[in-house]
């Protein structure tokens, strides 16, 4: 029987000050190490994901408890074991910058995914921003090794086109030339 | 992964504010193609051309779209022509330039750099001929972009050079006449050239270069102008060592997106990258301007009192941000004010508020010299002469680059309109305050000798 478990753990809540202090005050009590962990806030609502490993007896029911009995009734919580993944989420490839800018309208989310998953491709992060009444929407992707990135780009532009969106795809070379301080060569491999 | 301000701001300065890279040149060295067979020659030139330009587009195209930046030009600059032309004739000089021009089509590059020869300080018949078949060889081709460095600061100016270089300009004025003189916009005359200049009409692949190499030209004047105005926006009180920060942060997203560019380039070709020319060059496209620039800092007369210290300051926060920014920088680098190419620029000469001899003074601080200037048809050869002297000895002096890039447009007075297009774009005839007047010195030639400070050992 192994020594340790691991969860995966998200909690979304209305965003107030001290919402990770007690998240983490509860891992910290179950004898927990976070690993990994990301947390934003999206329109007024804490959002956190996480990973930690606890001692073997610590299950995901109590965890939940725990969290539960700390946090506010409005709080969401879920706890699942966390699985090996037996693959990754999809080829190994390059990270590129997919950007679309136009105007705000249900599905655009919807469509851009979609188009991703016909190609493969993963996102990995996600981020909008507002200009008076365009959308920008820039998504930080890994492209499968194999794709054609031309092809790609190309099908990416005319798919947003139709619903009147500007889009581009670019290596992510560009973005960290253009605000790191180190050589370019390092960026290019050598 | 990147952060959102980060991505943002790449994005704008790309979608919003013209950021691309002006040009990608690739320099190669024909000096393996020498031979006293004109035929053999100008056959060794275009198959060379040819074959290791052949994929330069190409994969220009390819990396621009994998950054998604405009790769504006894709040029070639070879080693000076005139070193293939000695115990030639210029016949054979204007076979070689035009074998240039049809390699240049055949690769798809829209210039060709290189049809040129450094004469500080002596002059081979070789260099002699090149010269000679300046105004035969810039009006029969398309392309084919021509230099020739007069003076150095180690060498001083070679005058009788310098007039034998303005009386074939005004030949190449006369031959190019139903084109209003065009043929002279293919043509700088520098002190102080680089070897390494990827832009035109100055680039050249310079003694001491490598057989091959990449070097790219930056842009970035519209990114410049936007990030002064956004300051302002923010601090309308922003004093002028504030504004020259903010430039300098601008160069050094600029430059390292240059050298980016450039570097994969290079890998993809097999070739070594050399510099990245950080220059600020506008286009006559309205927000791509040096001189809107320029306006943003607080001129609002471009040749009013201040214009040259505004010169200075963009030219140095440039520099400075760019040198930060790689330890390849090269070319020019500095900020261009070529007077038809940037269309504020060339207002203000029409309105009448930039003159030649403010032009002059600015040179004294910028990154080039006279630069896409309409002269009256009727200049003397003398003073070309002069002009290309006072230029000369600016830069050897202050130990820069300047250069003289004038078209004598036949037939024209001040004041008239003229409108090349596309990049080369549009102005007014100007002529200098005092036409005439220096004759008796010019007609002496000679030697301007080197100022004491190249003493330097």
């Amino acid at each position: 029987m192994p020594d340790i478990s691991r969860y995966v753990i998200a909690v979304l809540l209305p965003d107030r000050v001290g919402a990770l202090r007690d998240v983490t005050a509860v891992i910290v009590e179950l004898q927990g190490n976070i690993a990994g962990i990301r947390q934003s806030v999206v329109d007024g609502y804490f959002s956190l994901i996480f990973t930690s490993a606890h001692p073997a007896g610590v299950t995901d029911e109590a965890i939940y408890h725990a969290l539960a009995a700390r946090l506010e009734p409005a709080a969401a919580i879920v706890v699942r074991a966390c699985q090996a993944l037996s693959q990754p989420p999809c080829a190994r490839g390059a990270r590129y910058v997919a950007m679309t800018c136009g105007p705000d309208r249900p599905g655009t989310i919807h469509a851009i995914s979609a188009f991703f998953v016909e190609h493969g491709i993963n996102i990995e992060d996600w981020q909008v921003e507002n200009e008076g009444a365009e959308v920008i929407y820039t998504a930080q992707v890994v492209l499968p090794a194999a794709a054609d990135f031309r092809a790609v780009q190309e099908a990416f532009r005319a798919r947003m086109a139709v619903r009147d969106l500007s889009a581009s795809i670019c290596h992510e070379n560009i973005f960290r030339a253009t605000n790191e301080v180190g050589p370019i060569k390092h960026l290019l491999g050598k | 992964m990147l952060a959102r301000q980060d991505v943002l701001s790449t994005l704008r300065m790309v979608r919003e504010e013209n950021l691309d890279v002006r040009t990608v040149t690739l320099g190669l060295n024909l000096n393996c193609c020498a031979s006293r067979d004109p035929e053999a020659l100008v056959s060794a030139v275009r198959a060379r051309i040819v074959s290791l330009a052949g994929d330069l587009v190409r994969q220009c195209d390819e990396v621009a779209a994998r950054y998604g930046l405009p790769i504006v030009n894709k040029r070639v600059a070879v080693s000076p022509a005139s070193i293939l032309l000695e115990g030639h004739t210029t016949a054979t000089a204007v076979r070689l330039a035009q074998a240039m021009d049809q390699a240049a089509a055949e690769v798809q590059v829209d210039l060709i750099g290189g049809f040129s020869a450094f004469v500080q300080k002596g002059m081979t018949p070789g260099e002699g001929t090149l010269i000679d078949a300046l105004p035969e060889a810039l009006t029969n081709t398309k392309r084919v972009c021509a230099s020739i460095n007069v003076g150095s600061t180690r060498a001083g100016v070679n005058v009788d050079a310098v007039r034998r270089v303005s009386a074939r300009l005004l030949e190449a004025a006369q031959a190019s006449r139903a084109q209003r003189g065009f043929a002279c916009a293919k043509l700088v005359v520098f002190a102080n050239m680089p070897e390494d200049n990827p832009f035109m009409a100055g680039a050249v692949l310079g003694p001491g270069e490598a057989e091959r190499v990449v070097n790219v030209g930056v842009s970035g004047p519209g990114v410049v102008k936007r990030a002064i105005d956004r300051l302002l926006r923010s601090d309308p009180q922003a004093t002028l060592d504030e504004l020259a920060e903010e430039i300098k942060h601008t160069a050094f997203r600029v430059t390292r997106t240059g050298e980016l560019i450039g570097r994969e380039v290079a890998d993809r070709l097999g070739v070594p990258f050399g510099v990245v020319d950080l220059s600020l060059a506008p286009t006559p496209r309205v927000g791509d301007s040096v001189g809107e620039i320029y306006q943003s800092l607080g001129v609002e007369k471009l040749g009013a009192p201040g214009t040259t210290a505004a010169v200075m300051l963009l030219n140095d926060a440039v520099k400075k941000g760019g040198a930060f920014a790689s330890s390849a920088v090269g070319g020019l680098s500095g900020a261009f004010i070529p007077v038809m190419e940037d269309h504020a620029l060339s207002q203000a000469v029409t309105e009448g508020t930039l003159t030649l001899e403010k032009l002059e003074a600015m040179t004294a601080v910028c990154s080039v010299g006279l630069d896409m200037i309409l002269l009256p048809g009727d200049i003397s050869a003398e003073s070309i002469s002069g002009l290309i002297l006072d230029e000369a000895v600016i830069g050897i002096a202050n130990r820069k680059t300047t250069g003289v890039r004038v078209i004598p447009v036949p037939g024209a007075k001040a004041g008239e309109f003229v409108d090349f297009g596309g990049l080369f774009g549009s102005g007014t005839v100007m002529r200098p305050a005092c036409m005439e007047g220096a004759a008796a010195f010019v007609r002496r030639g000679g030697h301007i000798p080197a100022p004491i400070h190249s003493l330097t050992n």
